[in-house]
């Protein structure tokens, strides 16, 4: 495992991209709430969550040769920046326990329902634990070579359901109360877009620092761009009715599609896109949560970690979310609120103290290395 | 039994680990780990797992009634997550 292997901003990019695109699509909870309208949540959700990282691209631009928890350290002090870096932690816990739950949930319902939850789990745990081992760099070039498939899967798939749509889903607007457009915003905000602002913890990991922003607004749009797209597609061939009665809408969307009497169950790809995806997400997740705690802990050797950190998103796993409406609630009702305080709260406070305070690590930094 | 098989697994791997990195003259890390694996051990032992603590549970403790509040006193949206 190469701990301070940098990546390229297309690397970048593309994990933001694929983090971000999992299991996003899997339940559509906040437009199955908001209906045709749902878009402006996604606006807004989007348009807070790249702000909220480009606040964090802003500190990692003033400090280029600190990571992002030592820029806490140096910004917030050692035992507030602790603090703050223990909720980005159980944060982090969060958003992968509910992200295995979803795909364990996915694979029970529609697929494998006679194998246990936990059996689904583990293995996600055996195959996770590993990518986390490989390293960042392995993660990121794996990514790069599966993304190009995945995108012609999408394609193909939305070829295909488009045809099935005859008219317009998105109309009549401006159907919601600005308070409903305003909570499928929180929703989307908390989930998921706004889980990226865990990539603040790598930025320091990407080769050209100037070119941050964009490689990451731009996956990010794109992601809500697919997402909005497979909303359209979902209302537009099942109804409203028949989207919030479905569990998986977009699953049941791609059931309908048939080509003739040779090409049917083109959902495989669906279920590809999601297992593939979500892996990935859990993967990143585990990973900076192990660079974070390898921080907060002061551990030296973090390669023996790697196996308990994974087996800890495991276990909160396997105590969580016991039933999938569980898990639906969680993210409709607590999780907005819960995730405000590491999306927003933390990232402007961070900006705000970076904007006050003079950057002395890059200072220090350009002394000790004039050269560079 | 697949449970129970983490749980021996985990400890062992602790223990493993421990010894390992204590020889490595990194005590520090060694306790940390041995320390840590006995907490994730307990999540699958019978009867203690079910009081080990989880993001849900403490979340939800915490930010139910601010969410209930925030939702249907100033947002006024009535959730099922809440009833």
């Amino acid at each position: 495992m190469t701990s301070q292997e940098k990546i390229s901003n297309k690397q970048f990019g593309s994990l933001v991209f694929s983090f971000l695109s999992g299991f996003s699509t899997l339940f559509l909870i906040e437009a199955k709430l908001i209906k045709q309208d749902v878009w402006m949540s996604y606006l807004l959700g989007i348009t807070v969550s790249i702000g909220m990282l480009w606040l964090f691209v802003y500190a990692q631009k003033q400090y280029p040769h600190l990571s992002m928890a030592e820029i806490f350290d140096e910004l917030l002090g050692k035992w507030f920046a602790k603090l703050a870096l223990c909720l980005y932690l159980v944060y982090m816990l969060e958003t992968g326990g509910a992200a295995y739950r979803a795909l364990s949930f996915f694979y029970t319902t529609a697929i494998l329902p006679n194998t246990p939850n936990i059996v689904l789990m583990f293995l996600i745990f055996l195959c996770t634990a590993y990518a986390v081992y490989l390293g960042l760099g392995t993660l990121a070039r794996s990514i790069q070579v599966i993304l190009p498939f995945f995108i012609v899967a999408i394609v193909i798939v939305s070829f295909f359901i488009v045809r099935e749509i005859d008219t317009n889903p998105f109309l009549p607007q401006f159907q919601s109360r600005a308070s409903e457009i305003v909570f499928g915003g929180m929703v989307t905000l908390a989930f998921p877009f706004g889980k990226a602002i865990i990539f603040g913890f790598i930025l320091s990991r990407v080769k050209n620092v100037k070119k941050i922003f964009s490689s990451t607004a731009i996956p990010m749009a794109l992601s809500g761009l697919y997402l909005l797209a497979v909303t359209y597609m979902v209302f537009g061939s099942l109804g409203f009715n028949l989207s919030h009665a479905a569990t998986f809408p977009y699953f049941s969307a791609a059931q309908l599609v048939r080509f003739g009497e040779y090409m049917e169950r083109i959902e495989i790809f669906v279920i590809s896109i999601w297992t593939v995806f979500t892996l990935f997400e859990i993967i990143v997740i585990q990973y900076i949560f192990m660079l974070v705690a390898g921080h907060v802990f002061r551990i030296k050797e973090t390669r023996f970690f790697v196996f308990p950190i994974c087996l800890l998103f495991f276990a909160i796993a396997h105590k969580s979310f016991i039933r999938m409406m569980d898990l639906s609630l969680y993210i409709l009702g607590i999780y907005p609120i819960s995730s405000l305080l590491p999306i927003v709260i933390i990232p402007v406070l961070i900006a705000f103290l970076t904007l006050v305070k003079k950057p002395r690590g890059a200072k220090k930094s350009v002394k000790i290395n004039p050269v560079g | 039994m697949i449970v129970g098989s983490i749980c021996i697994l985990t400890i062992c791997y602790g223990i493993a680990g421990g010894v390992r990195l204590w020889k490595r003259q990194s005590k520090y890390d060694a306790f940390l780990l041995f320390l840590f694996c006995g907490f994730i051990a307990g999540y699958f032992i019978p009867g203690i797992g079910n009081a080990w603590p989880t993001v849900e549970n403490i979340y939800s403790f915490l930010y139910e009634r601010v969410a209930k509040y925030m939702f249907e006193n100033v947002l006024n949206i009535k959730l099922e997550a809440f009833r």
